[in-house]
C-alpha cells in the first residue's frame, strides 16, 4: 500500500505538462538514436546528459530516462529491416526479424518489436516499483563464480542458434571466441593477438564487426541475389503489416515471460541487455508453442528477444537506485547524472529523496507509453522506406555502414575493419557457417573469462567454489542438462522420443 | 554431393565468373587462425597460470576447437554449394576506393560521390535521380552527424587546404 501511494505521489510529480512534453522528446529522439547503426542508448544518454543540467532534476532524468527506452525500441528497426542491428541487443532480435522482412511482413515485425518491447518494459518497471530492493539484493548475491556459470549456460545455449550444421555453428562459436580475445583483456592486462597494432589494443570494437557481418555483407548479398532483394523490397500495405487478434494473443505469453526473465537477467552487475534478450530467446526456442520454427522469420522470436532486453533496461535500475552500482553501462552514464544533480544513489535515497526517486520510477511508465505511441506512430514511414528500389537501397544502406561504423570511435581503422567483416561475413555465408553464434559468443566470452579468473582468484584455484555456491551449482546443473538432453533425446528409441515430443 | 576435401570440387556452374573454391578457403582460413591463435595462446601468454586460467586458456581451447572442426569439415562432411557471383564483391571494391579517398575529399562528399557514381554506372539509372538521391543522403549524413550529433567527420585535405 505504501508503494502504492509513494507511486501515486511520483505521478502527481511527473505528470506535468513539461514533463510529458520532455518524456514525449526524450523517446522520440531515443528512436532515431537507437535506430542509428552505431549509436546506441550509452551515446544517446551522453549526449543528451549536458543539456539536461539547466533543467530541473526531475525533467531531466525522465527525459533521460525515455530516451533510454526509445534507444530501445529504435534498435530493432535497422535489425529488421535491413539486417543492421542497432545496438548489440538486437542481433538476436534480426535472427526472426530480418527473414519475416524478406517474407513482406517488416510491418508485422516492427509491430511486434514495438507492442513486446512495451509489455516486456512494463513487467520490468512493474517488478522495480514493488520488488526494486529485494531485486538488488538478489543481484549482490552474484559474484564471479555465479556470474561465470551464467554465461557458461548463455554460452551453451548458443547450440540452439547452430541452425542445420551443428559443426559449422560449432566453428563460428569457436571464431567468436578467438576474435573476443584480441586486445588488453581485463583478467590479464596483457595485450593478445594485437599483431603489434596500437589499433587493436582495445580490442575489437563490436559494433564495426556487428554493421559488417550483418549490414554489410548483406550488401554484398543483395548484390548478387537481386531477385531476393526486390522481394524485400516490395510493396506492404499498412493494413497487411497490422497484427490480428491470434498474433497478438501469440506474442503475449511470450512477452511476459520474456520480461521476468529479461528482468531478472538486468539486474545481475554486467550482465546487461544483450544477455537478457539471448536467454529470453533460448528460453522461447526451448518452451514456446513454435519454438523449433525461431531463426525462420517467426512473430515470438523478435517478441522474446525484445520484451526481454526492454525488461533488462528497467531491471538494471534496480542496483543503480537501491545500491548505488549501474547494471549497465547506459546506467553508468544516468549515475553520473544523478551524482552531478546532487542526487546519491544508495539504500538511503527512498529515504532522502522520495519525491525524486517515485518521480523517476513513474517517469519510466511515462517515458514508456511515449516511447510505444512515438514508435507506433513511425512505422507506416519505416514501412513506407521499404519500398524504396534496390538500385537505390543497395548504395544507400553500404552508406549508412560506413557512417555508423565510424561514428562509434570516430575512428577510420573502424571503417576499414567493418569492411574487411562485411567480406569475411559473405564468404562465412557462402560456405553456410551462420554467423549469428559468432556474435554472440564475442559478446559473452570476456564477461566469462574475466568472471572465470576472478572467481579462481578468490578460491586460489579450488574450483569447489562453483560447487560450494548453490546459484552457481544450479545454473551449471541446469547447463549440464541443456547439454545432455539432445543427447540423450538422440539415444530413446523414436517411439518414447514421439511421445516426449508430446 | 561429393566427399574427400570436397569443399573444392563443388558442382559446375554455369555462371563464368564465380569463386567456387570460397567455401574451402574459408575453412582452411579458420583451421590457419584456430592454429595460430593455440599455438600464440599456449607459448606466449600461458594456459594456466597462477591457479587459474591463463591469458592463452580460451584461445587454445577455441583455437584447437576451430582447427579440429575445421579439418574434419574440410575433409568429410559432405558439401553441396553453388558456385558464388563475383559480382558480390563489387559493392566492396568499390567502397574500398570511396573509403581510401575520404582523406582527399572527406567524409561526406566521398559517401555522396559514393552514391551518386554507383547509381550512374552500376544501377544505370537517369542522372537527376542519382545526384538528387546523393545530394539528400549527403545532406542527411552532414545534419544528422555533423550537425547534430557532433560526430568529427574527417573533412578531407583539399577542404582543408581551401580553409
Amino acid at each position: 500500500m505504501d508503494i502504492l501511494q509513494s507511486l501515486l505521489l511520483g505521478f502527481a510529480t511527473s505528470l506535468t505538462v513539461p514533463n510529458v512534453f520532455a518524456a514525449l522528446v526524450g523517446a522520440s529522439l531515443g528512436i532515431m538514436i537507437g535506430a542509428i547503426p552505431g549509436l546506441g542508448s550509452v551515446t544517446g544518454v551522453a549526449l543528451l546528459l549536458p543539456l539536461t543540467f539547466q533543467m530541473d532534476p526531475i525533467t531531466g532524468i525522465i527525459m533521460l530516462g525515455a530516451l533510454y527506452y526509445g534507444c530501445m525500441y529504435g534498435g530493432s528497426y535497422s535489425a529488421i529491416m535491413l539486417n543492421i542491428p542497432g545496438d548489440a541487443p538486437a542481433v538476436v532480435t534480426a535472427l526472426d526479424g530480418y527473414p519475416l522482412s524478406k517474407k513482406g511482413q517488416a510491418g508485422k515485425a516492427l509491430f511486434t518489436a514495438n507492442i513486446s518491447s512495451f509489455i516486456g518494459g512494463t513487467v520490468g518497471i512493474v517488478m522495480l516499483t514493488f520488488m526494486g530492493a529485494a531485486l538488488a539484493r538478489i543481484g549482490l548475491m552474484f559474484g564471479p563464480a555465479e556470474v561465470a556459470a551464467l554465461v557458461v549456460l548463455a554460452l551453451c545455449s548458443i547450440g540452439w542458434l547452430l541452425g542445420d550444421s551443428p559443426k559449422k555453428g560449432l566453428i563460428s562459436t569457436f571464431v567468436g571466441v578467438m576474435l573476443s580475445m584480441v586486445g588488453i583483456g581485463l583478467a590479464f592486462g596483457q595485450p593478445r593477438f594485437t599483431f603489434d597494432s596500437m589499433y587493436l589494443l582495445n580490442g575489437i570494437s563490436f559494433i564495426p564487426l556487428v554493421i559488417g557481418m550483418f549490414g554489410f555483407s548483406q550488401v554484398l548479398e543483395m548484390m548478387v541475389n537481386r531477385i531476393d532483394a526486390e522481394g524485400l523490397m516490395q510493396k506492404i500495405g499498412l493494413r497487411k503489416s497490422l497484427l490480428d487478434r491470434s498474433e497478438v494473443r501469440r506474442i503475449i505469453p511470450v512477452s511476459l515471460r520474456s520480461g521476468v526473465l529479461g528482468n531478472l537477467v538486468g539486474i545481475l552487475p554486467g550482465a546487461g541487455a544483450t544477455t537478457g534478450s539471448f536467454l529470453a530467446y533460448v528460453l522461447e526456442r526451448k518452451v514456446g508453442r513454435n519454438g523449433d520454427e525461431l531463426g525462420t522469420g517467426k512473430i515470438e522470436g523478435v517478441a522474446a528477444s525484445e520484451a526481454g532486453n526492454n525488461a533488462a533496461a528497467a531491471g538494471s535500475f534496480a542496483p543503480l537506485l537501491s545500491l548505488g552500482i549501474p547494471g549497465s553501462g547506459t546506467a553508468a552514464v544516468l549515475l553520473g547524472g544523478l551524482m552531478m544533480w546532487g542526487v546519491q544513489p544508495g539504500p538511503m535515497l527512498f529515504q532522502n529523496s522520495p519525491d525524486f526517486v517515485w518521480g523517476l520510477i513513474s517517469s519510466m511508465y511515462l517515458g514508456n507509453v511515449m516511447a510505444v505511441l512515438a514508435a507506433l506512430a513511425i512505422i507506416p514511414f519505416l514501412v513506407k522506406l521499404l519500398r524504396v528500389p534496390p538500385a537505390f537501397m543497395i548504395p544507400v544502406i553500404a552508406v549508412i555502414c560506413v557512417v555508423g561504423a565510424y561514428s562509434v570511435n570516430n575512428s577510420m581503422f573502424d571503417v576499414w575493419f567493418m569492411l574487411g567483416a562485411g567480406v569475411v561475413a559473405y564468404f562465412m555465408n557462402v560456405a553456410k557457417y551462420p554467423v549469428a553464434p559468432l556474435l554472440l559468443a564475442f559478446v559473452l566470452t570476456p564477461r566469462l573469462e574475466t568472471s572465470l579468473r576472478q572467481a579462481l582468484d578468490i578460491s586460489r584455484g579450488d574450483f569447489s567454489i562453483f560447487f560450494n555456491s548453490p546459484i552457481a551449482l544450479t545454473l551449471l546443473g541446469v547447463t549440464a542438462l541443456f547439454v545432455v538432453f539432445p543427447f540423450a533425446r538422440k539415444l530413446l528409441p523414436s517411439q518414447k522420443r514421439k511421445m516426449l515430443a508430446k | 554431393m561429393v566427399r574427400g576435401g570436397g569443399n573444392m570440387n563443388i558442382e559446375k556452374s554455369p555462371e563464368k565468373e564465380s569463386l567456387s573454391c570460397l567455401p574451402g578457403l574459408v575453412t582452411i582460413g579458420i583451421v590457419l587462425m584456430g592454429a595460430a591463435w593455440a599455438a600464440l595462446g599456449y607459448f606466449k601468454y600461458g594456459f594456466w597460470v597462477n591457479s587459474g586460467p591463463g591469458g592463452g586458456f580460451f584461445p587454445v581451447v577455441a583455437g584447437l576447437g576451430a582447427a579440429v572442426l575445421g579439418i574434419y569439415e574440410f575433409l568429410f562432411s559432405p558439401v553441396k554449394v553453388k558456385a558464388v557471383g563475383i559480382k558480390g564483391l563489387w559493392p566492396a571494391a568499390a567502397m574500398a576506393v570511396t573509403v581510401a579517398s575520404i582523406p582527399l575529399i572527406g567524409m561526406v562528399l566521398a559517401m555522396a560521390l559514393f552514391i551518386v557514381l554507383w547509381i550512374l554506372i552500376v544501377e544505370r539509372k537517369s542522372w537527376y535521380k542519382a545526384v538528387l538521391t546523393g545530394a539528400g543522403a549527403g545532406a542527411a549524413i552532414y545534419l544528422v552527424f555533423s550537425l547534430w550529433l557532433k560526430v568529427p567527420f574527417p573533412q578531407g585535405f583539399f577542404l582543408e587546404m581551401i580553409k
